[in-house]
């Protein structure tokens, strides 16, 4: 259905921009009219020329600006530009490796938090790695990482004492997205591998996670504490969730699985299925759950669409189909954005990198602003850290290069 | 100001002249962009507040600060300025509701005499031009946010494909498909708008396109 909107879409736009092929959809053509229509009755009042010239003089009057961050971008434009240039000039396989590489991502980035310039950066690296990960471990396990590192995040930003408030809520609110697409990934690929190193894996994380959450709370500004507790309650819910689906049932008797590629604890930024090291563990028997639920990510919701399966005296079990395909979900009124919305899965990797350039830009930009407007106060003296930020961008884009 | 629905706007010489000649300074540089502008701008902002010109013409006034300060500072790349005036103007005006914790009180009232039409002395037809423009405006206000704002910058203000994305923060991609959902969602208010069916088969060519629309899926 969302191939066919786009569809839909690009060909109104096309309308829209004077192609008028024969053969185009008459509803689309009738949607076209309908944009001309509003666009010749509608009328844009004029501004009053009283306002106009009083304003006019009010600028002409104040003074000229600084502009201690002109030289940052010059320095991003370039570099970027090579990325660009460079990426037209790979295999996309090659660089999708070099961008996967785990030297890939700058020191300084890794280490930003929010308000940070090169904050933009990193959260544009991570939604880059999650695009081009395969599968639900993979995925999963970025995105318990990527969980790992809000709080990592947050425990850097209350380090000194109680940090602001919006950022923490925000990254809070970032970390149990996190978490729960990632238990959620895990889980998914639990019922169809039966691998026991991926429930080990969730459950380890949500207990270092509390334990991480257990501390914050004391550090947070009074008007966050509810949101952390909730935080905490929802490691809480996916630990449950985690038993439901890892149950036990009846008179099964667990089954050995052979050898869990996950259950060691490797770096978990990219690993592709087979390899970590080997461990040997005995699986749960497979009648469990045969789906999984979504996690509610309010306490409240009623969770009404478990799947679950009564114990069976059979050992195995079919494995659940994909949900019918004539009878998707309905859509959300405003569907939610992705961090770095795609053109669609099989664009060139080159789509892929303008979109992160350009999330990365965005996120840089929000901080110059900041600080330009007086929200934020300037570094002073302000050449050193702009320099040192430009350099660090252009180290990373040089490490995104292969060097 | 022209209107345009192409992908992207042409890149203007003069613009990126005086652009840089502002972000150098020069602040007669800067009154000309504001001469230029300040139509946008300022039609955007008054669309948004509903009306109300004295906070418009506040905000407006902040946006041109705004931007001012920030010309030395921000990422030139040559792309089309008036989305990025749009752009600031926009998050002025959200914040503004924010901070106020304002419900906008829609006026509906604040339609104009639409433009002359060319070679339209028939009185008639002016009157059933105005009433088309009222209906039109009406059906307008139904719409959700989202979907009027993605409307009134790119077919009331003219905005391009990619100046409308940057404005709102999001892709082409996600704005052509906004575009489609709204202009949908428009056509089933319109459909259902008791003036315009009848002024529509009173002769009015282009509205007997959207007759088909009864049938839009």
């Amino acid at each position: 259905m969302r191939r066919a909107e786009r569809e839909a879409a690009e060909e109104l736009a096309r309308l829209l921009d004077g192609a008028s092929p024969a053969d185009a959809d008459p509803t689309l053509r009738a949607l076209a009219t309908l944009a001309t229509e509003v666009r010749t009755r509608t009328v844009v009042p004029e501004p009053d020329p009283e306002f106009a010239a009083r304003l006019r003089a009010t600028l002409l009057r104040e003074p000229v600006p600084a502009s201690p961050f002109a030289r940052f971008w010059d320095v991003l434009d370039r570099r970027t530009a090579r990325l660009r240039n460079s990426v037209r000039a790979a295999t996309a396989g090659g660089v999708a490796a070099a961008l996967l590489g785990t030297t890939g991502v700058a020191l300084a980035a890794q280490h930003a938090v929010p308000g940070d310039l090169l904050y933009g950066l990193k959260r544009g690296t991570e939604s880059l790695r999650l695009q081009v990960a395969r599968g639900d471990v993979a995925d999963g396990r970025l995105h318990l990482a990527h969980a790992e590192e809000r709080l990592e995040e947050l425990t850097a930003m209350h380090a000194d004492g109680p940090g602001e408030l919006g950022p923490t809520l925000d990254t809070l609110e970032a970390m149990d997205d996190s978490a729960v697409d990632g238990a959620e990934a895990l889980l998914r690929a639990f019922v169809e591998t039966a691998d026991a190193g991926l429930t080990a894996l969730v459950s380890d994380f949500t207990a270092r996670q509390a334990a991480g959450l257990d501390e914050l709370e004391d550090r947070v500004p009074a008007a966050a504490v509810p949101a952390v507790a909730a935080s905490r309650e929802l490691l809480r819910r996916i630990d449950v969730r985690v038993a439901e689906v890892a149950a036990p049932c009846g008179d099964c008797e667990p089954e050995p699985v052979g050898t869990s590629p996950t259950a060691a604890m490797t770096d978990p930024e990219i690993v592709a299925p087979g390899e970590g090291p080997a461990v040997s563990v005995t699986g749960p028997c497979r009648c469990g759950p045969g789906a999984v639920a979504p996690i509610p990510r309010e306490p409240d919701v009623v969770d009404t669409d478990v799947v679950e399966q009564p114990p069976d005296t059979t050992v195995e079990q079919v494995p659940e189909p994909a949900d019918d395909p004539a009878e998707p979900a309905p859509p959300p009124a405003e569907p939610d954005e992705p961090f770095i919305d795609l053109p669609a899965p099989l664009d060139p990797v080159e789509a892929v990198i303008d979109e992160a350039i350009a999330q990365v830009r965005e996120g840089a930009g929000g901080a110059v602003d900041a600080v330009v407007d007086g929200d934020d106060p300037l570094p002073d003296p302000v050449e050193e850290p702009v320099d040192d930020g430009a350099e660090d961008v252009g180290e990373l884009v040089d490490d995104l290069l292969g060097g | 100001m022209a209107a345009t629905t192409l992908e992207s706007e042409p890149i203007d010489p003069e613009v990126v002249r005086l652009v840089d000649a502002a972000r150098d300074g020069s602040q007669s540089a800067f009154a000309q962009l504001y001469d230029r502008y300040l139509h946008q701008v300022h039609g955007y902002v008054l669309r948004r507040v509903g009306g109300d010109r004295q906070l418009a013409e506040d905000l407006v006034g902040d946006v041109f600060l705004r931007a001012w300060r920030r010309m030395g500072s921000f990422e030139w790349q040559g792309r089309d300025l008036g989305a990025w005036l749009t752009t600031i103007a926009r998050n002025r005006v959200n914040d503004h509701y924010k901070s106020a914790r304002y419900r906008l009180d829609r006026t509906t009232d604040q339609v104009e005499e639409p433009a002359p039409q060319r070679g339209t002395d028939d009185p008639e037809r002016v009157a059933v031009a105005r009433d088309m423009a009222r209906s039109l405006g009406r059906a307008l206000e139904q719409l959700s946010d989202g979907h009027r704002e993605v409307i009134e910058l790119r077919f009331v203000h003219g905005m391009s494909v990619t100046a409308t994305a940057t404005a709102l923060g999001r892709s082409t991609g996600a704005t052509k498909a906004l575009q489609y959902r709204a202009l949908k969602a428009l056509a089933e208010i319109v459909r259902d708008e008791p003036g315009l069916a009848e002024l529509a088969a009173a002769g009015l060519s282009g509205l007997l396109a959207l007759l088909p629309l009864a049938v839009l899926g």
